[in-house]
């Protein structure tokens, strides 16, 4: 069972593998899929370290539900569920925290957010990462993305899932997950715009 | 296909989601429709800025996860060799697997219950107690069926007792011959020691003088420690013979003769006899902290507690009462020879005789006494060199057996005396005297560690 043949296994017999006792036929899951998962969850929750951790238990949760998982079913579906779950839960804990929503607006309703107001890490690291305008700029659009919408995007743009799929793991109708990716795209081209506008100008 | 068709496809058009028909279907309608073309191209462009952002490499899975993995791998395995037939059969193997825990785990709730580790823990000190006291009883036939030497143990207040009043103590038992020989007896019946000496002594002195060690010889603690150093007992033992092979006295024969006669076959038996330990570990016994600079010998002398010299004194017992069998004649008479010296000393003391005094105490000190006699005689030394006005000599007594330091002096092997020094060389293998130190150390000069020992009982 060498990794090359593992390269055009499907998820989902690598996970039959997995319960047939072959610990590498999992960490080849984990090879595959940690990367856009990672980066979902943490553009999800915007913290790192909040990230990692969600990451982590996301991997463990799925390890123990191997035995449970339905080979019918699709793995990035129910992996994507587990850590969209986990990104939820930790939301509803923060605010019972009586943390403020971050989407709220602050003050009259055209005031900024305070997710648009507060430096976030999540920014923060591709500012350290990037350095670069475009981008810094990009990521702030992603981020101000509602939430419904910015999971959509991340799921299609960073996780090559279909619309299909997404719809399976957001719970919607598959149009209303295109409408909203649709939004997101939308937005994300406006900050395009406005950045080579921004561009223009600076000459 | 018309505008709007197209238009709920864009997204599937852009992701390449339609197949090879929906996507041609696509092409054919966005070429000849410029708001559908320019819808495209917005989402598109979005699509385009989304891609700059960077992706994030993953954080590498924590150790626990990876131990999780290889953890969780093995146990599906066993169903899927089991189970090859059917699923069935994979489930078969894996209630007794499931029953044996359940049962282990009930048997182990029970035994986790707190009143069960309560009830564990009382029969371990009920059986400790039972093993302690069953210690305890064998050490004591164990010396008198098989030797006499433990028995007079009783006389052992007697020699032991400071300055004067042992010596007073010491003549009248002398002028009763009888009196030690009663004693014997006396202690063959009770074991436990003290009590019965000293009423039947009777001297008003010598019932002064004893009337410290019977409060704990009444304990068991007194008749544990006392035994605890039989090579001690066997000196004592041996002493006697010594008294009646050679009545004379040292009260009634009053200064030179005697002193000359007994001093020299003293010397004599110290010469030729092996040489004694018994000094040796009483620094040792008074200065924990100097045993550790000590040879082998000495540290497995290093005094303990009395607490723990009587748990290991069981285990000890049979080894020393063989080395007693050894070394009980010569040592027991030559062990005697400072108390005679230190009897002549105060006697000659108390008759004014000074220099007398002074030079039969030096003979006693420089023939082994224990510890704490020693000390006792240095004391008197040092108080009747003082009162001389050889305060030099006295610093020197005072320095050589007095103080604290003398004792890492004696554990090197450079005491002046040489029967002390041969004393270190030829006898490493005889610790058991310090045992008995702190007990008789104890009767006569309480300190710090007798109050720990006190408190520890």
């Amino acid at each position: 069972m060498s990794s090359e043949r593992q390269k055009d296994v499907a998820d989902e017999e690598l996970l039959e593998r997995f319960r047939s006792g072959s610990a590498r036929a999992f960490e080849e899951l984990m090879r595959r899929h940690q990367t856009p998962l990672y980066n979902f969850i943490l553009r999800s929750v915007r913290h790192p370290q909040t990230a990692e951790e969600i990451h982590q238990d996301a991997w463990l949760r799925i390890l123990q539900g191997a035995r449970d998982f339905q080979r019918a079913s699709k793995f990035t579906t129910w992996a994507y569920t587990v850590a969209r779950n986990l990104c939820i839960d930790h939301a509803r804990k923060a605010v019972l925290r009586r943390h403020p929503s971050l989407e709220q607006p602050s003050g009259d309703e055209d005031g900024p957010s305070l997710g648009e107001v507060l430096p976030d890490r999540g920014a923060a690291v591709d500012r350290a990462a990037i350095g670069n305008e475009l981008q810094v700029r990009i990521a702030a659009a992603v981020d101000a993305l509602p939430a419904e919408q910015r999971e959509v995007f991340l799921m299609r743009e960073y996780s090559n899932l279909q619309f299909k799929e997404i719809a399976d793991i957001v719970g919607a109708p598959e149009n209303t997950v295109k409408s909203r990716m649709r939004y997101a795209l939308e937005r994300l081209q406006q900050a395009l715009a406005e950045y080579e506008d921004y561009a223009r100008a600076l000459g | 296909m018309d505008c709007d068709a197209c238009n709920n496809l864009l997204l599937d058009y852009l992701y390449e989601e339609l197949d090879e028909a929906g996507a041609s279907a696509m092409r054919q309608h966005l070429q000849g429709c410029s708001a559908c073309t320019e819808a495209l191209d917005r989402l598109a462009l979005g699509r385009r800025a989304a891609r700059s952002l960077p992706v994030l490499d993953a954080p590498a899975p924590s150790a626990a996860l990876l131990a999780a993995i290889h953890a969780e791998a093995p146990a599906p395995k066993l169903r899927l060799v089991t189970g090859g037939s059917g699923s069935v059969a994979a489930e078969a193997p894996e209630p007794p697997r499931g029953k044996v825990p359940r049962w282990l785990q009930r048997v182990g709730e029970v035994a986790m219950r707190r009143q069960v580790a309560m009830a564990a823990v009382f029969l371990l000190m009920i059986g400790f107690g039972l093993s302690y006291h069953q210690l305890q009883a064998p050490t004591r036939p164990l010396p008198t069926s098989d030797d006499p030497g433990p028995t007079v143990i009783p006389a052992r207040p007697v020699p032991t007792p400071a300055a004067p009043v042992g010596a007073a103590q010491r003549q009248a038992d002398e002028r009763r011959p009888s009196a030690r020989a009663a004693n014997v007896e006396r202690a063959l019946d009770h074991r436990a020691p003290t009590p019965a000496p000293t009423a039947t002594r009777g001297g008003s002195l010598g019932e002064a003088q004893s009337a410290a060690p019977p409060a704990p010889a009444a304990s068991p603690t007194w008749a544990r420690t006392t035994e605890a150093a039989p090579e001690d007992d066997s000196m004592h033992h041996g002493a006697p013979t010594t008294y009646r092979s050679q009545p004379p006295p040292p009260a009634q024969v009053p200064g030179s003769i005697a002193t000359t006669e007994r001093v020299s076959g003293n010397r004599d038996l110290d010469r030729g006899m092996p040489p004694l330990q018994v000094d040796s570990p009483a620094p040792v016994a008074q200065q924990p902290n100097v045993a550790a600079q000590g040879n082998g010998t000495q540290q497995w002398a290093a005094p303990q507690p009395q607490a723990v010299q009587q748990g290991v004194l069981g285990a000890e017992q049979g080894n020393r009462l063989g080395q007693r069998a050894q070394n009980q004649n010569t040592l027991a008479v030559a062990a005697d020879a400072w108390r005679d010296l230190q009897q002549q000393g105060n006697t000659a003391s108390e008759r004014g005789q000074q220099d007398a005094a002074i030079e039969a105490w030096r003979r006693a000190l420089a023939a082994n006494p224990p510890a704490a006699e020693r000390r006792a005689i240095a004391l008197r030394l040092v108080t009747a060199l003082n009162g001389e006005g050889r305060a030099a000599e006295a610093s020197e007594v005072q320095a050589q057996h007095l103080s604290r330091t003398n004792a890492v002096v004696d554990l090197e092997g450079q005491v002046p005396s040489p029967s002390a020094a041969g004393t270190q060389v030829a006898h490493p293998s005889r610790p058991a005297p310090s045992r008995s130190m702190p007990v008789r150390r104890s009767r006569q000069m309480p300190s710090a560690m007798d109050s720990y020992s006190n408190m520890a009982h």
